[in-house]
């Protein structure tokens, strides 16, 4: 079965995405901050992170640099900064897809599928 | 040429010449005959020496061939060889051939007879001798060989060897004898050599006694006319005028000179004379150009005066002191009129400016229209002096104008006895016009140094750093304003600040020295129009952002500085940053919600889902949609008010009763319980009670929404010197001290997760401080990680009465109210703090009671009937009663119930008020409490 770990601050927006994603075959994990992610990545194995930006503490950044070097499931990065700039240094960083809040449940499942079908 | 000849044979040169000539003459002859002398007997002395040195040579040859002839023959006789016999052959044709020489030589008598005994022996050897002898070798007779040999041969041979021998010594002692003599010849040479010279040196000096003989007699006759001229004494020249020679020419020349000089000398006498008559005429001149020297020199320096000083005072001064040295007065006063500087002399300053003040109106006119005008008058008996006569004195009174024609200074003068002449008030009147110039070049210094000071002002109060540079770059003008952005020291740069000390001092400060450096140096080198800009920063524990612009300053087309402006721009750099902050803040607050909004919608519109799902999610909508308006309203909300476009609609506001009122709202609180304590006899102030409101909702809201575990929030509001002050204190998560300062600024939420859940805009501090700084009031806070916050704030009251009971205040008299409606709540409360007393205010049964535990109370009023509480006032009065600790406290009920006397007995209530009552009864009941204790 495919794991999709969602790490996000706000509760709502990870329900938002649990409830899309539910009832599609996917097992979703949820971490609530960065070092939640961190530890839930050591245990469990995924095929994508959904990972936010801003995040208290450990910002998604910060949490793509903290990541071991044997992860190599991709990682699609949650943002509300969207401008061209914002999006070139998450990809930078190390993040293998972008996606601008606000976004369509529609267009992030359909991100999700292409991601897990590539 | 008879004439020259005869000079020649008279004069001192041609004699000398003369007797020149034959000394030198006589001289050569005698060295002549002297050396051919000496020569011819040398010359027969060296023929004798040669003659006798030959004849010696042959004599000694003879005898060596001789005895060779002897050697040889006695050889051939003993060997019988004929080599012999020819050798002695040869040395008998050698000696045949030196004795021919001999022949051939002169020969003395002796000579001649050896001669011929030799000529003889030889033909006897050659003819007798010789053959018989070779015979009998031939023979080997040797007995007649040896007859022969002693027949007197033998002896012949002896013989002229021996006589050769001592012709030979003689001829050596000739020899010898001819060398002496040529000795003595020489020494006598030598001799004749030596007379000779002194004979010459005899006559040279003979000769030369005679010349100067000739020469220094008549110079001694000069010499001496000469000194008799000198000394002036008669004197006689004709015998040296009747000489012949150049002594003749010489005198005579004298002679005339002599009698030049005395023509001359006459004629100097008068001259000198006439010279003495001059000299004393010019002493008399001198002394007069002195004078007139020394009356230059003051003019002169009233002249500098006049032209180049810059003070009235000095002005006067030195008028003052040049005109009463130019026309000794016995009274002079100057003043300047409309400032107090004058010059006087021979009065008081007092009275001095008393007497240029008490002028007429008369006098004033007379000045402004004549100028000068002088009073002759007699001398009172008061003013005499030593002097007791009638005499007169004349008054001088003396005007300087201005370009306008008004007066500006007054000059007065008195001369005792002595009238002032039409030169001395012309001489006056051109002085007293240049001084009038001179005034008018100080008023316009005066003006131009006040502008300049005045620009010097302007700009140094100017805020932004000033400074202006040369054509070289060098710093002439710098303003205090950049020295303290550059923490520069120097401010009065007595002489141009080179520019790379400048650039130097100012690179150490900055950021990008480089840039700085290029910027500076272009910006000298260039002429250019508009102004060129350039941002750094200095560095420092503060950075300081600045703003530099450069413009060209010209003159004409020619570029002679540059103008730098550097403005401190940290503060609209700061307000840069945080705008943009502020955007990417505010962008992510709205794209959060609306992500759920958008998401959540969506999932409707598209999913099929479940009622309770669908519940849900419209909640979870309406939630992000509220805390969007929320935002946007903060947001708008403080960009008004920060933009000053909020209008404010002051009123005179009761804060205790708005707080009552809105703790009111929150008495359903599940964690936590919302009360008041009233300490403030003065709640009286002037605002807008929307936006206090605003305060208060956003702080109390905090207190709850940063307490999540619960607890007690306490509004206390109290007097302090003129203001109110307002407490909300929770005991919530607290705030790290190092974060308490910076969360007055705009979405400064302190980001950990405890708060992170708990939401907000991050608006509501800046907005009550907003709020609060509008109202003149402060506004700051406490805190202490996980222990709680204190938000405080002051409002300034409406009227600044004095506190009225001050000391019921100190004494800390506390009453606590237990009361569910607000406004009798508020009532009582004003009621019993105008007694003096402390109201704490419970909604909460359980809350009153613990705090009925710890504070020390006067009493306790209780409402029977809580709407919201479970429980009801028999609750806490039952608690009061058991616990030891609060049994003693007297307890008032305030109820809308009839008194349940049964009860009240049982507890032992102090009074039963039954609603509606006097707020005032219940007050002196209180009071009496207090008097009981």
């Amino acid at each position: 079965m495919t794991r999709i770990l969602i790490v996000d601050d706000e509760e709502i927006l990870r329900m938002l995405i649990y409830d899309t994603l539910e009832g599609l075959g996917y097992e979703v994990d949820e971490a609530a901050d960065g070092q939640e992610a961190l530890e839930k990545v050591v245990e469990h194995t995924y095929d994508l992170m959904i990972l936010d930006y801003m995040m208290p503490n450990l910002t998604g950044i910060e949490v793509l640099e903290q990541l071991p070097a044997h992860i190599h499931f991709p990682i699609l990065m949650l943002s509300a900064k969207s401008q061209e700039e914002d999006r070139q240094f998450v990809l930078q960083k190390g993040a293998h897809y972008f996606m601008a809040k606000p976004f369509s449940p529609s267009e992030l499942l359909q991100i999700v599928e292409e991601i897990l079908h590539a | 040429m008879p004439k020259s000849t005869a000079f020649l044979k008279r004069s001192i040169r041609g004699r000398f010449f003369q007797m020149l000539f034959w000394l030198t003459a006589t001289f050569f002859i005698c060295v002549i005959a002297f050396y051919l002398y000496v020569d011819q007997q040398n010359k027969h002395l060296q023929t004798q020496r040669e003659h006798l040195t030959e004849k010696l040579e042959i004599v000694a040859g003879m005898q060596e061939h001789f005895i060779g002839i002897s050697f040889r023959s006695r050889g051939y006789y003993a060997f019988q060889n004929k080599q012999e016999l020819a050798l002695l052959y040869k040395e008998l044709r050698s000696f045949e051939e030196l004795l021919e020489q001999f022949s051939r030589l002169k020969l003395s008598e002796e000579e001649q007879k050896l001669y011929s005994e030799l000529v003889q022996f030889l033909e006897n050897y050659q003819t007798a001798i010789l053959p018989k002898t070779v015979s009998y070798v031939e023979n080997n007779d040797y007995e007649s060989l040896r007859k022969i040999s002693n027949s007197g041969t033998n002896d012949l041979f002896n013989e002229f060897v021996a006589y050769t021998k001592e012709y030979q010594e003689k001829t050596e002692t000739e020899r010898t004898q001819l060398f002496n003599d040529t000795i003595t010849q020489g020494q006598m040479f030598t001799m004749l050599a030596v007379l000779l010279s002194v004979l010459i040196l005899i006559a040279v000096s003979l000769m030369m006694r005679k010349v100067l003989k000739n020469l220094i007699q008549p110079i001694e006759q000069l010499t001496s006319v000469t000194n008799d001229f000198t000394v002036g004494q008669p004197f006689e020249i004709r015998n040296l005028v009747v000489r012949e020679d150049e002594f003749s020419t010489l005198a005579s020349s004298f002679y005339k000179m002599v009698q030049s000089i005395q023509e001359k000398e006459e004629v100097l006498t008068t001259q000198n004379e006439e010279l003495v008559a001059q000299q004393d005429e010019l002493q008399d001149k001198q002394i007069q150009l002195q004078d007139s020297l020394d009356q230059l020199e003051k003019y002169n320096a009233l002249n500098h005066v006049l032209t180049f000083t810059l003070e009235k005072q000095d002005l006067a001064d030195t008028l003052h002191r040049y005109l009463g040295d130019l026309y000794t007065f016995d009274i002079n006063i100057f003043y300047w009129l409309e400032s107090d500087i004058y010059a006087a002399k021979g009065v008081s300053p007092q009275s001095a400016k008393k007497i240029i003040e008490n002028l007429d109106i008369d006098k004033r006119t007379r000045l402004i229209e004549e100028k000068i005008f002088i009073i002759t008058r007699e001398v009172q008996p008061d003013e005499y002096h030593i002097a007791k006569q009638r005499y007169y004195c004349y008054d001088l009174y003396a005007a300087v104008l201005n370009k306008e024609g008004d007066l500006v200074a007054v000059m007065m003068a008195t001369r005792e006895g002595y009238p002032f002449t039409q030169d001395d008030t012309r001489s006056l009147a051109g002085i007293l016009n240049r001084v009038s110039i001179a005034f008018e070049r100080i008023l316009m210094y005066e003006a131009v140094e006040k502008a300049r000071q005045l620009n010097q002002n302007i700009i140094d109060n100017v805020s932004e750093g000033i400074q202006l540079v040369n054509k070289t770059g060098d710093v002439i003008l710098i303003n205090e304003a950049l020295c303290q952005l550059a923490h520069y020291e120097n401010n009065a740069i007595e002489q141009p600040l080179r520019q790379d000390d400048w650039l130097q001092h100012l690179q150490q400060l900055c950021d990008e020295p480089q840039v700085l450096h290029e910027f500076f140096e272009t910006a000298v080198m260039e002429a250019f129009q508009g102004s060129r800009k350039l941002r750094y920063s200095i560095v420092g524990e503060m950075p300081i952002f600045i703003e530099m612009y450069a413009t060209s300053i010209y003159e004409g087309n020619e570029k002679v500085g540059t103008m730098f402006v550097h403005r401190d721009i940290t503060k609209e750099y700061e307000i840069d940053q945080m705008k943009s902050e502020l955007v990417s803040t505010v962008s992510h607050e709205l794209r959060t919600p609306l992500s759920s909004v958008l998401g959540f919608t969506e999932l409707l519109l598209t999913k099929n889902l479940h009622q309770d799902r669908q519940q849900k999610y419209i909640e979870t909508i309406h939630k992000e949609a509220l805390r969007l308006t929320n935002l946007i309203n903060d947001f708008l909300d403080l960009q008004r008010m920060e933009s000053g476009k909020q209008q404010y609609n002051m009123h005179t506001l009761s804060i205790n009763e708005m707080v009552f009122e809105l703790v009111n709202r929150h008495r359903h609180e599940k964690k936590h319980t919302v009360h008041v304590i009233d300490k403030a006899q003065d709640v009286q102030v002037r605002g807008d009670e929307e936006r206090l409101v605003q305060v208060f909702i956003n702080l109390i809201g905090n207190a709850i929404k940063f307490s999540p575990n619960g607890g007690d929030v306490i509004i206390t509001l109290e007097n302090k010197e003129n203001m109110l002050q307002v407490s909300i204190q929770d005991e919530g998560i607290g705030i790290p001290s190092q974060e308490i300062a910076q969360l007055f600024r705009k979405f400064k939420r302190i980001d950990n997760s405890a708060r992170r859940t708990i939401g907000g805009t991050g608006l509501g501090l800046a907005i009550c401080q907003e709020i609060i700084t509008r109202h003149r009031g402060q506004i700051w806070l406490e805190s202490e990680e996980g222990k709680g916050t204190t938000v405080h704030f002051t409002l300034p009251l409406e009227n600044h009465v004095e506190k009225i009971s001050e000391q019921a205040n100190e004494q800390s008299l506390n009453v606590i109210l237990v009361e569910d409606d607000w406004s009798l709540a508020l009532l009582l409360s004003e009621e019993f703090k105008s007694k003096g007393l402390n109201v704490i205010h419970h909604y909460d049964l359980q809350r009153a009671y613990e705090d009925a535990c710890t504070i020390p109370l006067v009493g306790i009023v209780i409402d029977l009937m809580l709407t919201d509480s479970t429980e009801d006032g028999w609750w806490l009065i039952e608690q009061l009663k058991t616990s030891e600790q609060t049994r003693h406290i007297p307890i008032i009920i305030s109820s809308a119930l009839d008194e349940a006397k049964d009860k009240v007995a049982h507890y032992g209530i102090a009074k039963y008020f039954t609603k509606p009552y006097s707020p005032e009864e219940l007050s002196s009941v209180l009071l009496t409490f207090l008097e009981d204790v």
